[in-house]
């Protein structure tokens, strides 16, 4: 694997090989010397807690050199093109630059301009690979074999890279997907990447895990919902609409009381906090993949 | 008085040998810019006909004269075969006044290198609220009207154009777009703009706007050219319009005849482009309509944009793609060989069609008209590359790719403006 932009780029292959490498490092409780002497660039154009904060930590756990970027205070203020910045930060020689930006197309455009490996941290509405990666890994932590299981995707899709993502990756293990939501939020055209769409939130009764997408208060101003209330009275996921057994996730930050009602994302059928611990394994798996692959995964630090 | 406008020159005297769209090989005696002579001559393997018109350029002068000018675009058709082309008005400052327009006209009458008109905004500064001075603007040499790069939103004002431009003889170019339907869209709403996420910019926002405007054109009795269609709901709606006998021609360009939302992809912002790359059923709509006539004119919609506009995220690139380099080979290549169209159906939507619908002079083979003529090599293949373009800009969907057929001469308005 040359560079992390799409789920699309990648095959089972890849995803079987990471999930694995992520399972191995689950429960590193030490710094692993993988990626010593490494240097890995966080580009961040967008705001974000718990991607940044997780690949940070990951490239941290594999002894490499991290230069955080935001957008915010930077030449990026003084109106630098995203090329001039990446042509800038190159020579400094980083190994990997992990990016998120706004803009559909920007991790394309850094790798064009650098050597590095890149990983797509999110472009837009486009992609969201480690985050549908890490997602796989929390099903398969709790459910086991992903072949033939199925996934109900709830909310906004239209504007959710998330989504996109995701369901290209359950379409990889092998699982079935519904997406759920308001139609003027499941974008024409969307079952053709292999999942079927349904606008009653009784749909996401046969599904073992629902995955529930954030709901957001911009989407009010172009007249894609009503209201929020009425949005969260139709397809807000509710105790009343999951039964037990029923796992329920979120990619965060959740919005308690409108797309997911608090008792569920606290309940013991929530996957939530589980994804974000699963999101420093995988993220640690996918610069491991990236940068190390040659290297045994648990090479100890003692050791090296 | 003419709408076309070039600078100063004497006319050429010549003789251009080859081979017409019907077989016979013809050497063709230009004197003094005039054809004197049609005589018969030994087989060639080079093709001869008239001149290629292009209804639709952006020359970006007055404003962006680091992308285009009027020397450097005016060389970029000759180079494509053209022996005419119309610019369009939105520029900056818009060429909303006599004012703009008469400087245009200076500055073609010194550096247009190929006869270029100009046309003139339909609204004041393009914001679709007021009429421009329509009649002095055609008394000053607009050669037609359009608000090209946004649609004429409002119906009312629409109508009012459709009325008043009457008193000018000159047509209305729209670019049909309801922006409440494309609103912040980028490609085209489908299987491909569902999965990469982009706001999705439908088909419907091109064909309502077409219907609207084909029945304003009914009630007002008035003609109407329709600007760069690219979906099969838009040709539907021409067809229509045309068996109910509404004067209506119609354009489209290279890259919606050859390429389809597949190729945006790439995420390549050289695929950017408004309207969007759509279906292949558009696709094959629109081929058929350039086959049987329905659409009668290839324009270029040739939109430079500069390096630094270009090389960023494809979601914050600008619209459009240069064309006139490239039209002919790109569509010999991917109409023409592919057995779609044929040839002579090719070289007359590339020229008679779109002089016809603009009402500019047909370029013509025949003893006693001026000289405008384009010879072609269909055998040479040659490869696209950033460095070999005459455009200012070099923003062309065709990077890297090779094609098939080359213009080898070009004479345009009894000058030879072309010799590769």
């Amino acid at each position: 694997m040359r560079h992390l932009l799409s789920i699309a780029d990648l095959t089972r292959d890849d995803v079987e090989r990471i999930l694995e490498t992520a399972e191995a490092l689950q429960d590193v409780d030490e710094k692993l010397p993988a990626l010593r002497g490494k240097l890995v660039l966080s580009l961040f154009f967008e705001s974000s807690t718990r991607t940044s904060s997780s690949f940070e930590l990951a490239a941290k756990r594999l002894s490499a050199d991290v230069m955080s970027l935001k957008a915010a205070g930077s030449s990026v203020d003084k109106g630098e093109s995203l090329k001039d910045t990446v042509l800038t930060l190159a020579q400094y020689d980083p190994q990997a630059i992990v990016v998120r930006h706004p803009q559909i197309g920007a991790p394309l455009l850094v790798a064009r301009h650098s050597n590095a490996a890149v990983v797509n941290a999110g472009d837009g509405k486009h992609q969201h690979p480690t985050q549908a990666l890490l997602d796989l890994f929390t099903m398969r932590q709790a459910l086991g074999v992903l072949d033939g299981r199925h996934v109900a995707i709830v909310g906004d899709v239209l504007h959710s890279r998330v989504a996109r993502s995701l369901i290209q990756a359950l379409a990889l293990v092998g699982a079935n997907t519904t997406l759920v939501g308001p139609p003027t939020l499941l974008p024409r055209g969307i079952e053709a990447m292999g999942c079927e769409t349904a606008s009653e939130i009784g749909a996401i009764a046969a599904a073992d895990v629902v995955y529930v997408l954030r709901m957001q208060r911009e989407r009010m101003e172009s007249a894609f919902v009503p209201s929020l209330r009425e949005y969260a009275a139709r397809w807000g996921v509710t105790p009343e609409r999951v039964r037990p057994g029923q796992k329920v996730m979120h990619p965060g930050p959740i919005n308690r009381g409108v797309e997911i009602d608090g008792r569920v994302a606290d309940s013991t059928d929530s996957l939530i906090l589980e994804q974000v611990r699963a999101g420093l394994a995988v993220r640690m798996a996918v610069l491991h993949d990236l940068l190390a692959s040659d290297s045994p995964v648990r090479e100890r630090a003692a050791v090296a | 008085m003419s709408t076309l406008f070039c600078r100063n020159g004497r006319s050429d005297s010549l003789v251009l040998e080859g081979r017409l769209a019907g077989g016979e090989c013809v050497a063709v005696t230009v004197t003094d810019g005039v054809i004197a002579a049609l005589a018969p001559a030994a087989a060639t393997a080079h093709v001869l006909a008239p001149a290629f018109v292009d209804p639709h350029v952006h020359l970006r002068s007055p404003g962006r004269e680091d992308e285009e000018t009027i020397a450097s675009g005016t060389a970029a058709a000759a180079a494509g075969g053209y022996c005419a082309i119309l610019a369009m008005p939105n520029t900056d400052p818009v060429v909303d006044s006599a004012t703009v327009l008469g400087s245009l006209v200076e500055t073609a009458r010194r550096d247009a290198v190929i006869p270029t008109g100009f046309m003139a905004a339909i609204s004041k500064r393009l914001d679709g609220e007021e009429l421009t001075e329509m009649g002095e603007l055609a008394d000053a040499g607009a050669a037609a009207f359009t608000d090209d790069g946004r649609p004429v939103t409002s119906a009312g004002l629409m109508r009012r154009a459709l009325q008043y431009g009457a008193v000018t003889g000159r047509t209305l170019a729209l670019h049909c777009e309801e922006p409440t339907l494309s609103r912040d869209g980028q490609v085209h709403e489908g299987a491909v703009a569902a999965e990469l996420g982009f706001a999705p910019y439908p088909s419907l926002a091109e064909s309502a706007m077409v219907e609207r405007d084909l029945s304003l054109a009914a009630y007002e009795a008035r003609p109407l050219h329709l600007m760069h269609l690219s979906a099969k709901e838009s040709v539907a709606a021409l067809r229509h319009a045309h068996e109910r006998g509404i004067e209506a021609t119609a354009e489209v360009t290279p890259h919606h005849l050859v390429l389809t939302d597949e190729a945006v992809r790439s995420l390549d912002p050289n695929v950017k482009m408004n309207p969007p790359l759509r279906a292949e059923d558009d696709r094959q709509a629109l081929i058929e309509a350039l086959r049987d006539g329905t659409i009668a004119c290839v324009a270029t919609d040739h939109a430079p944009h500069s390096r630094e506009e270009k090389e960023t995220p494809f979601e914050a690139a600008p619209f459009g793609v240069i064309g006139l380099e490239t039209s002919f080979a790109a569509l010999y290549t991917h109409l023409v060989q592919t057995g779609l169209v044929p040839l002579e159906t090719l070289l007359e939507r590339m020229s008679g069609g779109p002089a016809r619908a603009l009402g500019l002079p047909e370029p013509k083979l025949e003893v006693g008209a001026r000289a405008n003529l384009v010879l072609l090599d269909l055998e040479r293949e040659w490869t696209v590359t950033e460095s070999g373009f005459r455009s200012r800009s070099a923003n062309s969907w065709l990077l890297g790719r090779t094609l098939r057929g080359a213009v080898l001469k070009t004479v345009a308005d009894g000058r030879l403006v072309h010799a590769a």
